[in-house]
């Protein structure tokens, strides 16, 4: 048995506290919780003891948060900005290398997996890109194991 | 050499491979009868529904296939302490529904669920006796000991001896954590000024009703109550004094409203002085470890104990501020909880450091529990070990080269040094898994 609530499918015996956690992006754990204490819910609840109106309920507190790809769209405007204004952490995205100061000697895999002019890690869209305003050249990262470099140099070219 | 080996693994890998592909030839079909299974559903053996094997065991009717003990004598009035007695077909019963018989006690070796009659047996008898005849407030009693020692047999003990009077009212809580853990509904009613626990009372109601059912026909209410119908198409139920007390816990009503159901019975119980009443809590630990639940209000705010209504129920009646007219608290401890100051204090045992935070050591709750009896369950001696060596021998819980290889008297020494000098689920423990 399946419950979908915003176009995400949650199984009948998976904590409401839990998979609401896991299944949007940037809803934190606080959040739920005043989600909900709001709606009456209790920590243990399941989603298949919801009710419609419940769902419904769930439906508009989420609706007045910031998550999913609008919070995706501002922390990439965010990064997008710290390299506009050529600072020290815009560029250490930009060249693939971590932001705040760890080594570079080894490890700081996942900042080269990541760290690119369109930061990795979750989905990205062109229109999201254009209705903050960014430039065209953005959308055309290049990959590779020079891409952080390459990057770099387009910005300064 | 390099060649060699290559040529060495690759023609065993060739005969390996013309191995399976002989193996893999069709097998000529045989025919075969109908032997039942007409349906052509597949009849598998399977663990059952239980994800772990203690509550399979628990929940199954494994216990009648558990060990008929002979000259078994039943729990009654007579309690001579160091005797193993079972309790009657009717007193399980009711013990069942009360929750009274937990999952790591080893009551499926025998068909019959076996109880040792021990020194605190007889301080227990006396406590249900004053009950009889004394109002609650001077009937405290919280049971203390280590994990296994006996605390929640004692509570069964209690239980079963009020079930034998017959005029005993039992208010059973059965697992004081499942008031606080988040495992509830809960609501703010306004009426009541307390958050209620519908799903748990529905619950607890129920149990009221199966084991206090003579009882609760016989008294009936004082005044006329009407409790709301859950919208406004549905009716509300009233209640006049010609009904009795059984129908208000009978009395379908909405979930919401049951809040005020338990407030009415509590409130008859307290007015009426026909029946003792008796208000058991197993867990209490877990009332006391944590003055704040895992509940949260709408603004998202702690909520503490004393704010549900269950919750705030048991320490009115443990502080005293409410009393029956015959009746009283016996309340035990889990070591399943977190030692808790406030335990110890309330009770008297210890001085609490003033500097504590409150999370560790709740000053009201502790001043709830003033007046409260601690009763420190002690362990069994080898006269009763004997006892009941005697008694898992007869339903073969024993290893049979066990057996042979000891002789009684050395087994019992034996058991007696495992089981911690005396510590009954360490003695089962010692005895059941011991394969």
């Amino acid at each position: 048995m399946v419950t979908t609530i915003m176009g995400k499918p949650f199984r009948a015996k998976e904590l409401v506290t839990i998979g609401l956690k896991s299944k949007f992006y940037g809803l934190s754990e606080h959040d739920v919780s005043k989600v909900c204490s709001k709606l009456g819910f209790y920590p243990k609840m399941r989603i298949h003891q919801l009710t419609e109106q419940q769902i419904l309920g769930i439906t508009k507190e989420l609706s007045d948060l910031t998550i999913g790809a609008d919070k995706k769209a501002i922390i990439r405007s965010n990064i997008a900005l710290k390299r506009t204004i050529g600072s020290y952490a815009g560029m250490r995205h930009a060249l693939g290398l971590p932001v705040r100061g760890q080594r570079t000697k080894t490890n700081a895999k996942t900042a080269r997996r990541l760290n690119r002019i369109e930061r990795r890690g979750y989905a990205t869209s062109t229109n999201q890109y254009n209705a903050i305003g960014l430039q065209e050249s953005f959308h055309h990262s290049e990959q590779g194991v020079f891409a952080g470099f390459k990057n770099f140099m387009r910005i300064l070219i | 050499m390099l060649r060699l080996s290559v040529v060495f693994r690759s023609s065993k890998l060739f005969s390996t491979s013309a191995l399976q592909l002989a193996a893999s030839r069709p097998v000529k079909a045989t025919a075969k009868g109908f032997k039942g299974n007409v349906s052509g559903k597949k009849n598998r053996k399977t663990a059952g529904s239980f994800r772990f094997f203690e509550d399979h065991i628990h929940y199954t009717k494994n216990r009648e296939e558990g060990t008929q003990l002979s000259n078994l004598e039943f729990f009654g009035n007579e309690l001579h302490s160091n005797k193993v007695v079972g309790f009657t077909e009717k007193q399980v019963q009711k013990l069942v529904q009360l929750g009274a018989f937990k999952k790591d006690q080893f009551n499926e070796l025998f068909k019959v669920p076996i109880t040792l009659l021990r020194n605190e047996t007889e301080i227990i008898h006396k406590f249900i006796t004053s009950t009889q005849s004394t109002p609650s407030s001077e009937n405290r009693i919280c049971l203390l000991g280590e994990r296994g020692i006996g605390k929640t047999t004692l509570l069964t003990q209690a239980q079963a001896l009020a079930l034998n009077n017959g005029n005993t009212i039992i208010i059973p809580i059965s697992y004081a954590l499942k008031l606080v853990d988040g495992t509830n509904d809960y609501f703010y009613d306004s009426k009541l000024g307390t958050y209620t626990q519908p799903m748990y009372l529905k619950k607890l109601l129920a149990k009221i009703e199966y084991v206090n059912k003579e009882s609760l026909q016989k008294l009936s209410l004082s005044q006329d109550y009407t409790i709301d119908g859950i919208s406004k198409d549905k009716a509300s139920v009233k209640f006049t004094p010609k009904h009795s007390l059984l129908d208000l816990v009978k009395a379908n009503v909405a979930g919401r409203q049951r809040g005020k159901v338990f407030q009415i019975l509590i409130n008859e119980l307290l007015k009426q002085n026909k029946s003792s009443v008796l208000l058991t809590v197993d867990n209490f630990s877990a009332l006391t470890s944590n003055p704040i639940t895992a509940y949260r209000n709408i603004e998202n705010k702690l909520i503490y104990t004393e704010e549900f209504q269950i919750s705030k129920f048991i320490f009115q009646l443990t502080s005293g501020e409410i009393s029956f007219n015959q009746g009283g608290v016996l309340l035990a401890t889990s070591s399943d909880d977190k030692p808790s100051i406030t335990l110890k204090h309330g009770l008297g045992l210890i001085e609490a450091d003033p500097y504590l935070k409150e999370s560790e050591f709740s000053r009201q709750l502790a001043s709830k529990l003033v007046g409260v009896k601690p009763i420190e369950v002690s362990k069994l001696s080898k006269e009763n070990v004997s006892i009941l060596i005697e008694k898992y021998i007869e339903a073969q819980a024993f290893n049979n080269f066990e057996l042979e290889a000891n002789s009684k008297e050395h087994l019992v020494n034996q058991k007696y040094v495992l089981s911690g000098n005396g510590n009954p689920l360490e003695l089962l423990k010692s005895i059941t898994l011991y394969h």
